[in-house]
């Protein structure tokens, strides 16, 4: 500190003056964020242990609903596909995300419209998309089937299939997210100086030693930060499930957050929703600590 | 201020009152909300019965909101009724009538129906009003209804030698017909025999219900305390419609999924008969309006029935405007504009008095038939719930999961413990 001790004790009203503003001016932000936001999440901690149907006042039944959640195979098979779902949608889109980063970080004419084309699909609605997706997937119709036809490979029933329901709404919201992941590990590769990857081609690393020994190590904070990004999104995946299979042939489908909507509100069992949304939350919190855990470190390369 | 100043101010002050004072009279109007899930094939028929309502009352005015999905419909109301200001009627699908009566959230009508000296019983048909009567007592009034058929090809059934005034009258019937109007080239469908919804499609649950029903078959028993759908005659119901799909391959899953309105595999003539609900003449009549076909009693297998569908129109709690609210009940269920509202959306009425216009006698006598015989899914709160198991079900069945008696079975205990919620 460039004062004495005694001038900062002298400047302390100043500060707390400063302070004190400093929080009226988020005030309004910071109490409807409460209202908004803090609130509905105590609230749906009290309602998991409730039982609720929105028309009456909530009744509390203590940990049965959470025993009885537990003992609903449709709850399980809701997990299972929103981590069949994950599996698919986080490293494919992580992957597919860098790989295009990587492309588009040089410095050739034109490579910005690239970069835009990409990011588009990002900033479309996701009704819209799934839509139009819908249409693709088409049995009859749809230009997928079209194209394995002309290629004399055999057309599939896509979101009319047990087996490839999932994997094809997982396809569509990789294509959707994968721009702005894209974008984060472009800024991310922009940060790496130039003059590391000269030095390193002077001891005589070559292209695969660059990008492993390299690049990647180098990344790690922002494939960290698009891991958990991505982590949260895809156990929160709902909208494109719910237009395009409703949780889809005998359940194949169905993620926990469409459970929560289905349950909360086309069975009116409020509580039955706030007790999974709940669950949800605590396994998000600790995949995202396991997550941090693991990179630990990072920032120090 | 002398006199004459005085004097025109305060004539043009008294001028002035007078116009705000008649101004006031003129817009002395109530405004009541509707909010409805007639949209769609159902739009014109709402908005003439909304039109020559205010025109017949020019002191109320309707501010109608529209949803085309029911469940839309449904998440709102919701809200709007916890929220303290639903809106003062509502129609939407009849079985939410027992969920938002069960829980306390509709005004009964019954006491309307009497001041008005109108016997409830003597209007409507029977199998609408019990749709609407939740533990005795009447929370909605029907709108309109519908009923499913087995809509045929006549110029495709005349091709393949078949009589076109001859429709199948019971199963072996129908699978025979199927057979022999399917055509397959390849392995590939090029043109369905019958075609049958799955999916997500509404009228697929109505599916299994008409062949349950028409196999004397029942969905619960008396007190709705316990599921019978898993009886022998049930799964005989599924196993048929499975096999129509996987053995006999006279319909198949993905067959005009998600087409735009005008390519319907019927219509198109890609289908030569189908399960359809009244909505379909709506559409055939503006897309396909040279098709040769007619409209036969879904063949049922031990007796001709059919799940009945209808839109009541019902009253939440807690509005302000109640008694003006009653009045576009009562001008909806009289016989012109009952009758106009059904003409125009190519639906039923729900009044026997509107129901004996030649009108329905001439076009839609199948689905007047329907409605005389028809059944109604019992009224109970659960009933998104347990359709929703029913169709898993149906899936598990269809792609070879499980077996029709496995997974109606499954479905059906279920489905106990979710009634014995209510």
């Amino acid at each position: 500190m460039l004062l004495s001790r005694k001038k900062q004790r002298k400047m302390l009203p100043f500060r707390e003056q400063q302070r004190k503003i400093a929080y009226f001016f988020i005030l309004p932000a910071l109490i409807s964020l409460c209202i908004f936001f803090y609130l509905p999440v105590v609230a749906t901690f009290y309602l998991s242990f409730t039982r609720y149907n929105i028309l009456q006042p909530p009744k509390w039944i203590g940990i049965k609903g959470y025993t009885r959640l537990l003992g609903n195979p449709v709850f399980w098979k809701s997990l299972q596909n929103t981590a069949i779902y994950s599996l698919g949608y986080i490293p494919g889109k992580m992957a597919l995300a860098l790989l295009l980063a990587l492309i588009l970080n040089q410095k050739i004419k034109g490579v910005v419209v690239f970069r835009t084309l990409f990011y588009t699909p990002e900033i479309t609605s996701i009704v819209a998309a799934s839509l139009v997706w819908m249409w693709l997937y088409n049995v009859d119709s749809g230009i997928i089937n079209f194209a394995l036809i002309k290629l004399r490979l055999p057309p599939q029933k896509w979101l009319y299939s047990i087996k490839l329901a999932l994997p094809s709404i997982t396809a569509m919201c990789i294509w959707k997210d994968l721009g702005g992941s894209m974008i984060i590990f472009l800024a991310g590769l922009q940060r790496i100086p130039d003059q590391i990857y000269e030095a390193a081609r002077i001891d005589g690393a070559n292209k695969w030693n660059l990008f492993w020994g390299m690049t990647l190590p180098l990344l790690k904070p922002t494939s960290l930060f698009v891991l958990v990004w991505s982590l949260i999104l895809s156990s929160q995946v709902f909208t494109a499930i719910y237009i395009m299979t409703s949780g889809g042939p005998a359940n194949s489908t169905t993620t926990i957050v469409h459970q929560i909507y289905v349950n909360a509100f086309q069975y009116l069992k409020m509580g039955v929703g706030a007790s999974m949304a709940v669950i949800l939350f605590f396994l998000i919190f600790t995949l995202s600590l396991l997550n941090l855990k693991f990179f630990k470190g990072a920032e120090y390369y | 201020m002398n006199s004459k100043v005085k004097k025109w101010s305060g004539l043009s002050l008294l001028t002035t009152m007078m116009i705000v004072v008649i101004a006031q009279m003129g817009f002395a109007q109530t405004t009541i909300v509707f909010q409805t899930s007639l949209m769609g094939s159902k739009e014109e028929a709402r908005n003439e019965l909304i039109k020559d309502f205010e025109k017949a009352h020019p002191n109320i005015k309707i501010e109608h909101r529209g949803y085309h999905d029911i469940y839309k419909n449904h998440e709102k109301l919701l809200t709007s009724m916890v929220g303290g200001n639903p809106p003062d009627l509502v129609s939407n699908h009849d079985h939410f009538v027992p969920t938002y009566a069960y829980y306390n959230g509709l005004e009964p009508l019954d006491m309307y129906f009497e001041l008005a000296g109108l016997d409830s019983k003597e209007i409507f048909y029977q199998v609408l009003l019990d749709a609407c009567t939740y533990n005795g007592k009447l929370y909605g009034a029907p709108l309109f209804s519908t009923a499913d058929a087995l809509l045929y090809n006549r110029d495709i059934f005349k091709e393949e030698g078949l009589d076109p005034a001859k429709p199948p009258k019971n199963w072996d019937d129908l699978l025979d017909y199927a057979q022999r109007l399917t055509i397959r080239k390849d392995g590939k469908l090029i043109r369905a025999g019958v075609e049958l919804p799955y999916g997500k499609e509404e009228t697929r649950n109505r599916v299994f219900l008409t062949l349950l029903w028409s196999n004397g078959g029942k969905l619960f028993n008396e007190d709705l305390s316990r599921a019978t759908f898993n009886t022998e005659e049930g799964i005989e119901a599924l196993q048929f419609y499975v096999d129509l799909f996987n053995k006999y391959k006279v319909c198949e899953i993905g067959w005009g999924a998600e087409v735009k309105h005008g390519q319907e595999p019927f219509l198109i003539g890609k289908s030569a008969m189908e399960y359809a609900g009244a909505f379909e003449l709506v559409f055939i009549n503006n897309y396909a309006p040279e098709l040769n076909f007619k409209p036969a009693v879904f063949p049922g297998r031990k007796k001709q029935t059919g799940p009945v569908v209808s839109f009541p129109i019902f009253m939440p709690k807690g509005t302000k405007h109640k008694a003006v609210a009653w009045k576009f009940i009562k001008f909806a269920i009289s016989k012109e504009a009952n009758t106009k509202f059904a003409k125009l959306c190519a639906r039923l009425p729900s009044t026997k008095e509107a129901g004996t216009d030649s009108y329905f006698k001439e076009n839609l006598p199948v689905f007047i038939k329907a409605l005389e015989m028809g059944t109604l899914p019992p009224p109970t709160p659960g009933w998104k719930e347990i359709t929703d198991l029913i169709q898993n079900a149906m899936d598990e069945a269809l792609y070879g999961i499980q077996t029709s008696e496995q997974a109606l079975d499954e479905a059906a205990r279920k489905a106990n413990e979710v009634l014995a919620q209510y």
